[in-house]
């Protein structure tokens, strides 16, 4: 067990890239942390820096307080869980679960007796004698799992391990790495693109952008209070609504209507703001904002609306590197809806809209967030409020 | 569309006549080396139906010159064999994974190697042998034979390798291992089809060079089965059964060795072990 520490940790590759910039975390002992972000936001190669497998430009990192960044993977007592799983392929499963331990020169009996205790732990018993080609995908990941955990490593290192993985395994990997860190209680850092796995799985999610941390919390905390624009749009599946909305005199004038905010009343008239709403903190309402439905996707349990308003789409940089903003994007660029900002919205699964309805929607005000338009950063909320059309 | 058609049916003449020339002398030599000396003299293109005989290859498997050649030539082989396999494949580990200016020089001076013929470099080699004592020696061939041919075994294996995945590497180092016990306990035993490949080649190139043991070896330090035939072939006359039996007997090694390597060229020794 350890703490993992990363202070001002610089990574510039010899092209000039920087992949990570000046990244600072504490990762307490056993503690579970996801690192999410989009596709080259830093995140694997954080996570390799730690396992020792790539040079650190600049920073400090350190393991139970040792700084370990000159000190080669080998000695650094970590475990790591490859994407591609990197079994030894001309190994049998017992010999690929062995391996480590041979390196620590234990004694055969020991090694038998760890391999098979894991074996069993992890149901893999009737396939040691099997080499990998022989398993199915599952059965591989748990091989990988098996082998960083035979070794009673200090820290867990796992990157997007389930990315290989159908959708119905992946659910049941998710909940299994999830039970068996729990169980062994080993400091874990875990890189994905897969936010249903960060917010499922973490006890804090950290996001990145651009090798820059943009926030670590809790889940439910990165949920709910996002830090700024990025995290807002990221985080959540379909993403935050973000809109364009500028204050007076203590309401904030969205979409065409004067909304009065009390927890936002302290911001000063006149300013610009993206304003964020969740799609199930949305309502349809008799009388409201005026939207129309241009698009919907009816899931069994729930409807997922997509309504265009009378009203200017927010556009940032943060934005157009959020993935579920950029299908926003491919369904303008195939004609879909019109100009306007388009807004999402969770509706109960009796929800009968149908494409080009006129309808009006009613935000919930407590649940709006407030950024400021220039840097991003979300605005501080002041006491309580109600729903509002 | 006529120019189109005549050169479809030029295609398959022009396969047939080459087939025919490189399959001409190796029927010339199985169809005469179970006929005894009269029949090869008169009806040399006849398959020996009623005058079967197995004498040409027992009376050349008796030849002193024949015994001690097939003795060398295994000693040289394999001796060259065990030097340059694996100093070759840790070579083209190093630039395969190595990426440094000095690893992409090594692999352009090696691959400058590769380009030259073996007679260019065999008077130089002879006085570096000559320099280190080792002319006239098994050392001096096998040394000259493990260089000569180790740009061709790491431009094989630096091949290969692009095809084995570097997460393997980073587990073996995170599970504890050194560079080297990545390299021997996990690398190199995936590497078994590109080594397959290089055995059965270098094998056969060694097995049948012919200037450089005459050279290096000397005729009267010794003879390997290339160097045998050439003096079993007598001034004024020719005995072409024993001829045809020491042929025989010089390549059935090499034939042996294709057959028992030849499953290992088939690849997929890697699947299973990363996705995909």
């Amino acid at each position: 067990m350890a703490r993992v520490e990363l202070s001002g940790v610089t990574k510039d590759f010899s092209d000039g890239v920087r992949a990570v910039d000046e990244l600072s975390l504490e990762i307490e002992d056993g503690e579970f942390v996801v690192l999410v972000g989009p596709s080259g936001c830093g995140k694997t190669t954080a996570l390799r820096m730690i396992a020792g497998l790539e040079s650190v430009t600049d920073g400090v990192i350190s393991i139970d307080g040792r700084v370990v960044n000159d000190v080669p993977s080998a000695k650094r007592d970590v475990a790591m869980v490859f994407q591609n799983y990197a079994l030894y392929p001309h190994m049998t499963v017992f010999e690929n679960m062995a391996f480590g331990l041979q390196q620590r020169r234990m004694p055969k009996r020991e090694i038998e007796a760890h391999v098979v205790e894991i074996a069993r732990l992890l149901e893999l018993e009737p396939y040691l004698k099997r080499k990998p080609r022989a398993l199915s995908g599952g059965q591989r990941q748990r091989v990988a799992m098996g082998r960083a955990i035979v070794r009673h490593p200090s820290v867990f290192l796992m990157d997007e391990p389930l990315s290989n993985l159908d959708a119905k395994l992946r659910v049941q990997m998710r909940a299994e790495i999830r039970a068996l860190q729990r169980e062994l209680g080993v400091t874990t850092v875990y890189v994905t693109h897969d936010q249903v796995e960060a917010m499922t799985m973490g006890d804090r999610v950290a996001v990145l952008r651009g090798g820059i941390l943009q926030q670590i919390a809790p889940p439910d905390e990165v949920y709910r209070h996002p830090a700024n624009v990025f995290v807002a749009g990221f985080i959540g599946s379909p993403a935050m609504n973000l809109l364009e909305a500028t204050s007076s005199a203590g309401s904030l004038n969205v979409a065409g209507l004067s909304l009065d905010v009390p927890q936002y009343a302290h911001l000063p008239g006149d300013r610009h703001y993206a304003v964020g709403i969740r799609p199930e903190s949305i309502t349809l309402v008799p009388e409201g904002i005026a939207a129309r439905v241009i698009y919907t996707e009816d899931l069994g349990a729930e409807v997922i609306v997509h309504f265009l308003l009378d009203a200017p789409a927010l556009d940032t940089a943060e934005l157009s590197e959020v993935e579920e903003v950029e299908d926003d994007a491919v369904l303008t660029r195939l004609g879909v809806g019109g100009d306007g900002a388009r807004v999402v919205a969770r509706l109960p699964a009796s929800t009968s809209v149908s494409v080009d309805e006129r309808v009006e929607i009613a935000l919930d005000r407590d649940k709006l967030h407030v950024f400021d338009r220039e840097s991003g950063v979300a605005v501080e909320r002041r006491g309580e409020s109600a729903l509002v059309a | 569309m006529t120019a189109l058609a005549s050169r479809g049916a030029l295609r398959p003449l022009l396969a047939v006549l080459v087939s025919v020339l490189f399959a001409a002398p190796l029927y010339l030599a199985l169809v005469n080396v179970f006929k005894p000396a009269d029949a090869i003299r008169t009806q040399p293109l006849a398959p020996p139906l009623s005058d079967f005989t197995t004498a040409n290859v027992t009376n050349a498997a008796q030849l002193s010159v024949v015994q001690s050649g097939l003795k060398t030539s295994l000693i040289i082989t394999v001796g060259a064999l065990l030097l340059m396999v694996p100093l070759s494949a840790m070579v083209a580990y190093y630039i395969s994974r190595a990426d440094t200016r000095v690893a992409r020089l090594l692999m352009l001076f090696l691959l400058f190697g590769l380009m030259l013929p073996p007679q260019v470099v065999l008077i130089p080699t002879t006085v570096i042998l000559r320099h280190l004592h080792l002319m006239f020696t098994y050392w001096g061939v096998i040394l000259n034979f493990a260089a000569y041919y180790l740009p061709f075994a790491v431009f094989v294996y630096a091949g290969f390798l692009r095809s084995v995945s570097r997460e393997l590497d980073e587990a073996g180092a995170i599970d504890g291992a050194s560079s080297f016990k990545v390299f021997w306990r996990i690398i190199f035993p995936l590497m078994r089809p590109a080594t397959a490949s290089v055995v059965v080649i270098v094998a056969l190139w060694t097995w049948n060079d012919f200037l450089s043991p005459l050279i290096i070896l000397g005729a009267a330090h010794g003879v390997t089965i290339t160097t045998g035939i050439y003096l079993a072939i007598g001034a004024y006359s020719i005995d072409y059964g024993q001829e045809f039996g020491v042929m025989l007997l010089a390549s059935l090694p090499v034939l042996a060795l294709f057959l028992l390597l030849q499953r290992h060229f088939v690849s997929g020794l890697t699947a299973g072990g990363t996705k995909g």
